[in-house]
């Protein structure tokens, strides 16, 4: 049986999550805080640590952290989805923590019935996660460096000149990627220079409230600009595009040049935002060899079917290779669909796409 | 009182202590935000209409319960005594509202129930003065602005369709709110409208239709004046007699009748010299009437039409009672009233499915004692719901309960003397489960004062006929029943093919129908007592038409004319003569000495004047 | 596909729901001449009647189904039926 190990101060909570845990037939032990957690961290072995983010005494990062150190192994967060928890979370997922659930009883949360189901799917899902273990010192720093920082970002070394690389571009980048994305994201973007030739939007699944986060987040690693799109916006070289949470994001054309655009999420896909509906509209406005695919970790298959599409009218696409995805669902669906030109580990993504389109 | 409002208020009442009803269910199974403020709104809304009459006790009831909700909102009070209370309040709003139909008065002694279910919720009744709304004279109509929120779309909000469905709307403004600006910028997702309306209907009903944008809407009621607006508005809406729309529909549907005469006419020109033009001509204003006659045919249906709303939300109450009376423990759900069908449907539907629904209660759930024994939840779980299926509907009465066991119906049916031995013996088990729709076979001794008034199933199974519909049951012994009404939604066309057999013609409905094939004697294979084809790598057993209706067999054509119907998942091929026409048409239930005729769906006039028996496929071949 | 530009008019049919509004501007930025055919529509959602709202192109059929026939039309005072 699954064991899993709950991490939270609240009573109340421990139980709520415990009750659903068992009944979906996990064997569930508890700890109270930091301590107690690293301590049935070594006697139980869990299989998952599903970890409060707002704990007193030792927090949820400092228990992730030295969790990733000393006993690796997938862990959920619980997180509330008020934009400090946002910003929280994302840290913990840079560090290694590999999907997050929303904490119960919150006035943003989920009731209880819709709350016990997606508890333990992504619960199932992180116990066949593949846990990055040997996450770079570097990232780790790297990721306490911006942790609650978002007032005051650190631009270090980068220095951007916006009129230089900006212009109408001549080609796009679609980036579509779920659990376990930030993590990739964060490594595959910050490798792309600043002169990096064309614009990249990206569609990682989540809610609202985090893509703000997780684009002004990745604005301060990376060389290019990164912006969320919360309004039509021309596109423009240098900046990558992210999609705002639970709606889509589409392509269009206006008299001035291409634009993308928030659009209310559609009936016709699952997830949202939607890699299919983003892909399928940049199709619609640029050739396919002026459009690139990169499809990473994520459960289900978003993105595969328009990216294997892309492939067969010309265009380029690269999928994450099994050895380095959290889950290797989607880009797994672009491989079985025959649809993938590369498939490249997540260190190698960022090289092969300035290959691709640098030379 | 205004008498002229009350039938509305009736209707919008149920709507509301049904919608409060479900969010007090919800709230006890813990705390839920949007149940608390959706009750708090049934309410309020239910005590502003009640204002509007002259029903002091009902009124002051709903004030304080009003006041108790939104206490609890602002988290002002959570007494665990609470919801009882004002489950209390709700079942007594919806007796109220029983006696104000039967007597458009509330019975004597409103004042003490109001007294002692005011000290249940801890309320005393606020003072009499400040309680009321103002009432004004009715009204000319209610004003809508409508402002919806700027990221609407994406919230999934269509404000277009949410005005759409606000009653009695007379006349739609739509507008920027703000200038549009520079259109290279424009955003096509950011909502930047205002709707601005008129509305004949009450205010209850336009707000009950805009409730869940309540944040975003203003209402103001126009006041009765001599604008030539109002008296516009006033004629929009009419109240006519049931028979003159009667009439009207009959008259729609001989239309229809007389129209297909003109395809006869076409054909006869098609056959005279030169007749060639007039045909085309006939044939292209057929189309055109085809087309007129069917909106008409349409409009008229609709205007026959009516929610199942109504009748589903009397059940709640009642079904409460009955479990409440009987000690058991039943979570209720209703789901479908927004299901439209024919208002003499809608009226007729009341006493069967409230038999069903007590049978269900008296004889399928268990108590709670014996559930939990048979290791189930305490509560049971009985639903009712409706969809519409094609041009039926489908009403469906399901219970987890104990399930009918078909060996003890049989029992009981030979105990009876319904049946002999040798009956007995040749029934499976569904066969023996319809045994309880024969007449006598509940009778006094099985049934308790519930179920027992004399009314069987056999009445519903009747009741269900007269409306042209059919009860179908489905059971399992210890996981529950269903009860299956399938009733016509009425006046809508259906298409229909019809065949010839034996001289006769017949009419199938075509949503039954696969295809249609022909197959040389020399492909069929014998199959036990039957004959069978392959088609598409499937077999497909074969029926004759003339054998289902009892006729003779023609003499055997070297080539069969198959028509293939898919009877549940199973495909069956029916022999027939000829395929002769397709045609849309009203379908009548069959009535006098054919009323529960076997296999007959109802019967449709014929353009010459004959009538074609309708046939229901599933009934005759499964 | 519920939008098409045929010539010099966006002709609208079906049901135009709120995927198809971006399709929808992107027509009216790419054929600024363009005038409305709404014959063949049977329902519309309000993003789409806000761009043609915003964008003001004459219409030259209004709809036949019932609602949008009663309420649309006269509602979009402005963008009265021209003819051809």
């Amino acid at each position: 049986m699954t064991r899993i190990l709950v991490v939270d101060d609240s009573a109340l909570v421990r139980r709520v999550l415990g009750e659903i845990l068992r009944e979906g037939d996990f064997e569930v032990e508890f700890a109270r805080d930091g301590v107690e957690a690293m301590e049935r961290l070594h006697a139980f072995k869990p299989d998952v640590v599903t970890l409060d983010v707002e704990m007193p005494g030792m927090d949820g990062l400092e228990v992730l952290d030295r969790i990733m150190v000393e006993r690796p192994c997938p862990v959920v967060m619980v997180s509330s989805l008020t934009s400090e928890g946002a910003e929280t979370t994302l840290t913990a997922l840079e560090l290694g923590a590999v999907d997050f659930v929303p904490k119960p009883g919150g006035v943003l949360s989920l009731s209880a019935d819709e709350l016990a189901p997606r508890l333990i799917d992504t619960v199932a899902l992180a116990a066949k996660a593949r846990v990055r273990s040997s996450l770079r010192l570097v990232e780790r720093l790297r990721a306490r460096r911006t942790t609650g920082a978002a007032g005051a970002r650190k631009r270090t070394s980068v220095t951007r000149s916006t009129s230089s690389a900006s212009g109408a571009p001549s080609g796009l980048v679609v980036i579509g990627t779920s659990t376990g994305g930030p993590a990739a994201l964060d490594v595959v973007l910050s490798d792309l220079p600043e002169t990096f030739p064309w614009p990249v939007l990206v569609a990682q699944h989540m809610p609202a409230s985090f893509t703000g986060s997780l684009a002004a987040r990745l604005d301060g690693l990376c060389a290019l600009s990164v912006v969320e799109v919360t309004a039509p916006t021309l596109i423009e070289t240098g900046v990558v595009y992210v999609a705002r949470g639970d709606a889509d994001m589409i392509v269009s054309r206006r008299s001035e040049g291409l634009v993308v655009l928030p659009a209310p999420s559609s009936a016709k896909h699952r997830w949202h935002p939607s890699v299919d509906r983003l892909m399928v509209s940049a199709m619609d406005h640029l050739a396919a060899d002026r459009l690139a695919g990169v499809l990473m970790t994520g459960m289900g298959n978003d993105g595969a079917g328009a990216m294997a599409a892309l492939r067969a009218a010309g265009g380029r696409t690269i999928a994450e290779s099994e050895a380095s995805a959290v889950v290797w669902g989607m880009p797994g669906e672009l491989v079985r669909a025959d649809g993938a030109d590369f498939v490249e580990d997540l260190d190698d993504i960022a090289g092969r796409l300035i290959q691709m389109l640098m030379r | 009182m205004n008498d002229d409002l009350l039938p509305h208020f009736l209707i919008e009442g149920r709507d509301l202590t049904e919608q409060a009803a479900h969010d007090l269910q919800m709230l006890a199974r813990g705390p839920d935000k949007i149940a608390l403020d959706s009750c708090f709104r049934a309410i309020h809304t239910l005590k502003g209409s009640a204002a509007l009459f002259d029903l002091p006790p009902m009124v002051r009831l709903l004030h304080a319960a009003e006041d108790l909700l939104g206490a609890m909102r602002s988290g002002a009070t959570a007494d665990p005594a609470a919801l009882p209370a004002l489950i209390e309040v709700v079942d007594q709003t919806d007796r109220w509202l029983d006696e104000l139909a039967a007597s458009a008065v509330l019975k004597t002694g409103a004042e003490q129930v109001e007294k002692r279910l005011a000290a249940l919720m801890g309320r005393a009744p606020p003072p009499e003065a400040s309680d009321t709304d103002p009432v004004t004279t009715r009204l000319g109509g209610v004003a809508i602005r409508y402002t919806p929120r700027a990221d609407c779309y994406f919230a999934g909000d269509d404000p277009l369709a949410i005005i759409r469905a606000v009653p009695g709307l007379v006349d739609l403004r739509i507008a920027p709110r703000e200038p549009f600006g520079d259109l290279a910028r424009y955003d096509p997702f950011t909502c930047n409208l205002v709707m601005e309306a008129v509305s004949t209907a009450e205010r209850g009903a336009v707000e009950a239709a805009l409730r869940l944008v309540a944040d975003q809407v203003v209402l103001s009621e126009l006041a009765q004046t001599a604008s030539v607006e109002t008296v516009e508005a006033e004629v929009r809406t009419l109240r006519v007699a049931a028979e003159r729309v009667d009439h009207l529909s009959d008259l729609t549907d001989e239309l229809v009748i007389a129209k297909g005469g003109l395809a006869l006419l076409a054909a006869q020109a098609e056959r005279l010299a030169e007749g060639h033009v007039l045909a085309q001509a006939l044939r292209a204003q057929q189309a055109r009437l085809d087309r007129l006659v069917g909106e008409l045919h349409g409009t008229v249906g609709r205007i026959r039409q009516a929610p199942l709303a109504p009748l589903f939300n009397r059940f709640p109450r009642l079904v409460r009672e009955v479990a409440r009376s009987l000690g058991k423990t039943v979570s209720f759900e209703v789901e479908g009233g927004e299901t439209e069908v024919d208002k003499a449907v809608v009226d007729g539907l009341y006493e069967p499915l409230l038999h069903v629904l007590r049978n269900a209660l008296d004889h399928g759930i268990e108590t709670p004692a014996m559930r939990e024994a048979s290791g189930k939840s305490a509560a049971s779980a009985l639903r009712l719901s409706a969809r519409s299926a094609g041009d039926r509907v489908v009403i469906e009465v399901i219970d987890d309960g104990a399930g009918m066991d078909p060996r003890r119906i049989q029992d009981m049916a030979l105990a009876r003397g319904l049946i002999d031995e040798s009956q007995a013996a040749a029934l499976d088990d569904r066969a023996a489960l319809e045994l309880i729709f024969l007449p006598g076979f509940s009778t006094a001794a099985t049934a308790s004062d519930l179920s027992g008034r004399g009314v069987g199933m056999d009445a519903v199974r009747s009741a269900v006929a007269r409306l042209g519909g059919r009860v179908e049951i489905a059971s399992q012994v210890g996981k529950g029943s269903t009860i299956r009404l399938v009733l016509p939604i009425s006046m809508a066309l259906t298409k229909i093919m019809v065949v010839t057999c034996s001289g006769e013609r017949f009419g199938l409905a075509i949503e039954g129908v696969a295809e249609t094939a022909r197959v040389a004697i020399g492909q069929l294979t014998p199959v036990r007592d039957t004959e069978a084809f392959v088609l598409r790598d499937q077999v497909v057993p074969l029926v004759h038409l003339a054998d289902l209706v009892g006729a003779s067999r023609p003499t055997r054509p070297e080539v069969l004319r198959v028509v293939v119907a898919k009877v549940g998942d199973e495909s069956v091929g029916i022999v027939v003569d000829a395929v002769v026409d397709r045609l849309d048409a009203t379908i009548r239930p069959m009535s006098g000495l054919l009323v529960n005729a076997p296999g007959v769906n109802g019967s449709t006039l014929l353009a010459d004047g004959t009538v074609l028996m309708v046939l229901d496929l599933q009934e005759l071949v499964g | 596909m519920s939008l098409r530009l045929d010539g010099d008019v966006i002709r609208f049919e079906g049901q135009c729901r709120v995927e198809d509004t971006e399709t929808l501007v992107a027509l009216l930025h790419k054929a600024p001449e363009a005038k409305l055919d709404l014959a063949a529509c049977q329902g519309m959602h309000a993003a789409v009647v806000q761009a043609m709202l915003a964008f003001g192109r004459p219409v030259v059929a209004w709809p036949t189904e019932g609602f949008l026939k009663d309420h649309l039309a006269p509602a979009l005072a402005g963008l009265r039926p021209t003819k051809l």
